[in-house]
């Protein structure tokens, strides 16, 4: 199993992340400051880093500065800042993902859990057929009709599918209830009701860590929906 | 300071220098080419009257040799004429070829030359031609002799006299007395005086009154009345004068006298008694060759005064062809000129031959001026023979000849030629010489001049561009300079400027007068008259160079009104003066209380009317009225003056209004200028400003104080996270106990849901605090609020099904697109579903409409929904931060919600309405719609 290091001032949060992810049977490792986290990180054998960013000593983000500067390791941040411009900071100095303070702990885990399928299996992947769409971690393979989200199957309805395949086909662009609607049940559009957006809501709960941050699957507010292109 | 590009002193000498060369060679040039486009000769001829002939030719001419030229022809064809005049001269006054002043002249004949080829009327007066020459040289004289008429009868005879009998008309004596005086008059009338009046009868027993009027100065003048009416009064007088009437000899003289025959004037001289006769007689220089008086040959005063005007004319044509003869003699005898002729004529019988050269061969004449000389002319007008090589023709040789005929027969046979080596320095050899020199140099000369001109006029614009801005060497920026002549005052030099010009024009008038002359009569001096036209062109474009650029340079300076002698008289006395009586009357006019200020312009202005108004009073008693006038004028003056002080007045006032006005539209920082500005006007504009900057204080501050909120309002959130982190992870934990005793699971679910609650309300609050403080920033783009509205629905679809809550859309499908931030018009709408959600009645309906305003500008969103808690609360109050419904309502939620949409809907240029009416919520959204 991997082996997870953990780093916050607050001990009672690291101590309570140790206990959520000993459960899934990681190996943790604590530290409570940025020089302490660095220090362990050179001593052992550690596959992902969880790290505040206020700590005293040396702070998150220029503790993620000095380890990019020889790891690649996922580093996930865990703030309580919450901010936009605060999340954009973290991810551009090198943190993989960015979780909010106070956290689900079952988001954390599956965040984690992501995190080390794409360090540890997905980096080799590179064999492609033509009917394979790939966008990130999410995989669609159009002849076997499976979906896989970070290697993990994800089971869809057919709609479901359909209109997870159209988004996934044209990345980038934005497609309006109505457009989705026409495409998938090839009936015009009248009166298009909710429909299409409930389906779309289930996609996300399915496909997605926390369906309201979605990382996939995004909603663009009074236009229509979109995969981002990755 | 701008960057100029400059001249360097060396450079600006330089180019100017090339200039006024340049002007030097133009106006050599074109001097040069005007100098020799013609030759100007001396020449005898009626038809020059000025006694000079100037032939000129084609500057671009193609004839190479000037013999081919029409010039040459012209002048040829004068010279021929000449010539011909020559020959005659020498006719009448050589004999054997050479001058004899004892030649015998018959005047009669000599005058009649040109009458009779073969005069026959020869008269006694005949005289030596040197008398005659000398006679016109010391002096042909007629004097004014006064005679009794007895003598002057027995002097010049009366054999033909004339007698007319005297009947005149009343018309022909006011013909008469106004053209032959009062004496005249008065002999040619019987004429008596009567008691102050000259009377006068005519044959015709007419009478005539002539009374003498005499005017203010004392001269008289005469005037004349008609009267038939004779009264036997004054028929004793008339008989009294007859004795001296003569009739007949009053009739002779009348007529000599009206024939202009040399009688001034008959009268009767009253002290000798006698009447006198007054006439032109000659003095007679010279006798006759027959030693007699003139006098002695005529018979009568006709014939002697005939003889006089005959001589007269003998004499003037006799001295004039003399002195034509010396000045043809010079120049075509023998020797003197590049023409060779010969004239060989039949004259009187005898044959004549008129030559100018040493020796002509008797035979084969032809030939030898066909092959001796360059340009030939022989002419026989007998045998119609007419050879050339000249542009003259047969016609033009003829009329030449033709107007003295006298002197050339048609048996005349004529040979004429020029040698075009020009040996001789004549005129020809002159003319040659200067179109030598022109033909081959006028284009070079043309060339050459409008070079010349090009390159002034380059230099001339190139130096004003850069005049004035001097460069040091080495260094690239260069500066305005002005030197000393540009400290003139502008008008001096103006004056100085326009005065060179008059100068200079009045020089060139003079000059060329001058150069003309010298041109005229010197033609060798072409050259110099070229180079010193030259420098005097070169002399005007400098000082026109001096004034012309010094007014560039004053124009760059801006310094021509500045250095102008009225703008020092205004800068230096006028606004001086006008400050000093300004500033002490400012001082007291500030320093005064505002009752004095109001006063004392309309003190003034009462004064001042009060007291000319008192002038125009009295003025209107005791003065003329052209005072009046003054008292008027002075008045409207200071009135307006006044007047315009409070306009001025009222304009700073407006500038206070306006900037009041901008002020309270929220430029707190405009400051309204005091400039100007005195009394209560500056006083008011200072307490605006300082208004203006009071509210700018207070703004800045009352933003200060919203950041500082919000700012401490996110760093409380973040501290408070942390440790709510720690109570969502416990209690998490706790639950995954599986502890099922109570009441302790239920203590655990209330921590559940109390923490997450804190959770939500600190999110909130951030959010709340920021939106409130405006810092946010807004991402706006077309947003369809259709499909807004049906993506939110599809979000709470399921939220909605667990309340039983059934939505009907009261929207039609079309789209309607405004104007917001895709995520903040999200939060809006999650938030009000969020609190349908919450507080909505279960198993109600929840109705959304969607309208379009009329004239489809904004479109209208209401959600209505039945609250589950009655609302016993005002609608402002639910946005209101932290105030809810009901506080007992439910433990979801911060309050926040309807704060933060009705916030972020009015960032996003909407309003935001909430409608109680019992338990019936209805939000309504109003956002403007972008047009397609």
């Amino acid at each position: 199993m991997a082996n997870i290091l953990v780093c916050d001032d607050d001990r009672q949060i690291v101590e309570a992340i140790e206990i959520y992810l000993k459960q899934e049977g990681y190996e943790i490792y604590k530290a409570y400051d940025g020089e302490e986290a660095i220090k362990i990180l050179n001593k052992e054998d550690i596959h992902l880093l969880i790290m505040d960013v206020m700590m005293p000593k040396l702070d998150g983000i220029r503790a993620t500065l000095k380890i990019r500067e020889y790891s690649s390791i996922p580093i996930i941040i865990l703030s309580a800042k919450s901010e936009d411009m605060d999340k954009i900071l973290g991810l551009n100095v090198g943190a993989d993902d960015y979780v909010t303070k106070p956290f689900n702990p079952l988001e954390l885990i599956a965040r984690v859990k992501s995190n080390l399928r794409r360090y540890t299996k997905l980096g080799s992947l590179n064999v492609e057929d033509n009917a394979v769409y790939r966008i990130g971690g999410l995989c669609m393979n159009d002849d076997t009709k499976e979906v896989t989200v970070d290697e993990e199957p994800v089971r869809l309805t057919p709609i479901e599918y359909s209109i997870l395949l159209l988004l996934v086909k044209n990345p980038g662009r934005v497609f309006s209830i109505d457009q989705i609607y026409e495409n998938i049940w090839n009936e015009e559009a009248i009166g298009a009701d909710n429909t299409v957006a409930v389906h779309i809501r289930h996609i996300r709960e399915k496909i997605e860590i926390n369906p309201k941050e979605p990382r996939y699957l995004k909603v663009v507010w009074g236009v229509g929906y979109k995969v981002e292109k990755q | 300071m701008k960057n100029h590009r400059g001249l360097t002193k060396g450079k600006s000498v330089l180019l100017h220098g090339m200039q006024q060369f340049a002007a030097f060679l133009a106006g050599m040039c074109v001097v040069m080419l005007i100098a020799h486009s013609f030759a100007s000769f001396a020449i005898s001829n009626p038809n020059y009257p000025s006694g000079r002939v100037t032939y000129d030719w084609n500057l671009f001419s193609r004839e190479n040799n000037f013999d081919e030229t029409t010039t040459f022809d012209a002048m040829l064809m004068n010279s021929l004429q000449e010539i011909i005049r020559y020959n005659v001269a020498k006719s009448q006054l050589e004999v054997n070829g050479q001058f004899d002043g004892s030649k015998i002249i018959d005047i009669q004949a000599f005058a009649n030359r040109k009458d009779d080829l073969s005069p026959e009327k020869k008269s006694e007066a005949k005289y030596a031609l040197e008398d005659l020459i000398k006679w016109n040289k010391y002096g042909f004289n007629l004097e004014l002799q006064v005679m009794p008429m007895e003598s002057f009868i027995t002097y010049f005879g009366q054999q033909d006299m004339q007698i007319s009998p005297g009947y005149v008309s009343k018309k022909q004596i006011n013909v008469l007395s106004k053209f032959l005086g009062e004496s005249t008059f008065s002999l040619l009338f019987r004429s008596c005086e009567v008691y102050g009046y000259d009377i006068y009868y005519d044959d015709a027993g007419g009478l005539y009154y002539m009374e003498s009027v005499y005017d203010e100065s004392g001269t008289s003048s005469k005037v004349f009345t008609y009267s038939e009416v004779d009264d036997g009064e004054q028929e004793n007088k008339v008989d009294y004068l007859n004795h001296i009437y003569r009739p007949e000899l009053y009739a002779y003289l009348a007529d000599l006298l009206l024939e202009g025959l040399g009688v001034a004037d008959v009268y009767i001289d009253t002290e000798r008694g006698d009447i006198m006769v007054s006439a032109y007689i000659l003095q007679e220089r010279y006798k006759t060759v027959d030693e007699a008086w003139l006098t002695d040959i005529a018979v009568g005063w006709a014939e002697y005064w005939k003889l006089v005007l005959v001589l007269q004319e003998t004499i003037e044509d006799l001295s004039y062809n003399y002195n034509e003869y010396l000045g043809f003699k010079e120049r075509f005898g023998e020797g003197a000129t590049n023409i060779a002729y010969t004239f060989e004529m039949f004259m009187m019988g005898e044959e004549v031959r008129v030559s100018n050269m040493a020796t002509t061969p008797w035979r084969g004449v032809d030939s030898y001026f066909k092959t001796h000389y360059g340009r030939y002319l022989v002419y026989h007008p007998e045998t119609m023979t007419f050879e050339t090589n000249t542009g003259l023709t047969e016609e033009e040789v003829f009329n030449a000849f033709s107007s003295y005929e006298y002197a050339y027969p048609e048996t005349a046979e004529i040979w004429l030629a020029v040698d075009t080596a020009y040996p001789v320095n004549d005129q020809f050899a002159q003319a040659d010489a200067a179109y030598r020199f022109l033909h081959p140099a006028a284009y070079i000369l043309l060339i050459l001049g409008v070079c010349s001109l090009v390159v002034w006029l380059v230099l001339f614009l190139y130096l004003s561009v850069m005049t004035g801005y001097r460069v040091e060497k080495g260094e690239k920026n260069a500066e305005l300079t002005l030197n000393w002549f540009d400290a003139i005052p502008t008008e001096i030099g103006l004056l100085l400027g326009g005065a060179s010009a008059v100068g200079m024009f009045y020089t060139v008038l003079i000059i060329m007068d001058i150069g003309g002359n010298i041109l005229i009569y010197t033609t060798a001096n072409r050259m110099k008259v070229s180079f010193l036209s030259g420098i005097y062109v070169m002399f005007a474009s400098a000082v026109f160079s001096l004034f012309w650029y010094s007014l560039i340079r004053r124009i760059k300076g801006h310094t021509i009104w500045k250095s102008s002698l009225l703008g020092m008289l205004w800068n230096g006395v006028f606004l001086k003066a006008a400050a000093t009586v300004k500033k002490p009357f400012l001082k007291v006019y500030d320093n005064s209380s505002t009752f004095i200020q109001c006063m004392l312009p309309a003190t003034g202005i009462i004064v001042t009317n009060f007291i000319l108004g008192w002038v125009f009073f009295r003025a209107w008693f005791y003065w003329r009225l052209w005072y009046l006038a003054v008292v008027l004028l002075v008045m409207v003056l200071v009135n307006g003056v006044i007047i315009a002080i409070w306009f001025t007045d009222s304009l700073k006032r407006k500038r206070i209004v306006d900037g009041i006005a901008k002020i309270r539209d929220g430029e707190v920082t405009y400051q309204v200028s005091t400039e100007g500005m005195h009394g209560e006007n500056l006083k008011l504009a200072q307490a605006v400003n300082s208004i203006g900057e009071g509210i700018k204080t207070a703004v800045e501050t009352s933003m200060k104080d919203e950041r500082l909120k919000a700012d401490l309002i996110t760093n409380v959130s973040h501290d408070i996270k942390t440790p709510l982190t720690s109570i969502i992870n416990y209690v998490d934990l706790m639950k995954r106990e599986k502890i099922e005793t109570e009441p302790v699971k239920g203590y655990i679910e209330v921590l559940d849901a109390k923490s997450q609650r804190l959770k939500q309300l600190t999110d909130d609050l951030v959010e709340a605090s920021k939106i409130s403080s405006g810092n946010i920033t807004l991402i706006m783009e077309k947003i369809n609020l259709t499909e807004l509205l049906n993506q939110s629905l599809g979000e709470f679809s399921e939220k909605f099904e667990e309340k039983r809550l059934s939505v009907i859309q009261g929207f039609s499908t079309e789209a309607v697109n405004i104007e917001a931030d895709s995520r903040r018009i999200w939060r809006v709408v999650e938030n009000l579903f969020g609190n349908i959600y919450k507080y909505a009645l279960e198993g109600t309906r929840v109705y959304i409409d969607m309208e379009m305003s009329e004239e489809e500008k904004s479109v209208v969103l209401s959600i209505k929904n039945i609250s589950a808690q009655s609302l016993n609360i005002q609608a402002e109050e639910l946005t209101e931060r932290f105030i809810r419904g009901d506080v007992s309502r439910s433990t979801e939620g911060s309050g926040l919600g309807l704060s933060i949409a009705k916030n972020l809907t009015q960032l996003q240029n909407g309003r935001f309405d909430i409608y109680l009416d019992g338990d019936l919520f209805k939000v309504t959204l109003t956002f403007p719609v972008i047009s397609e």
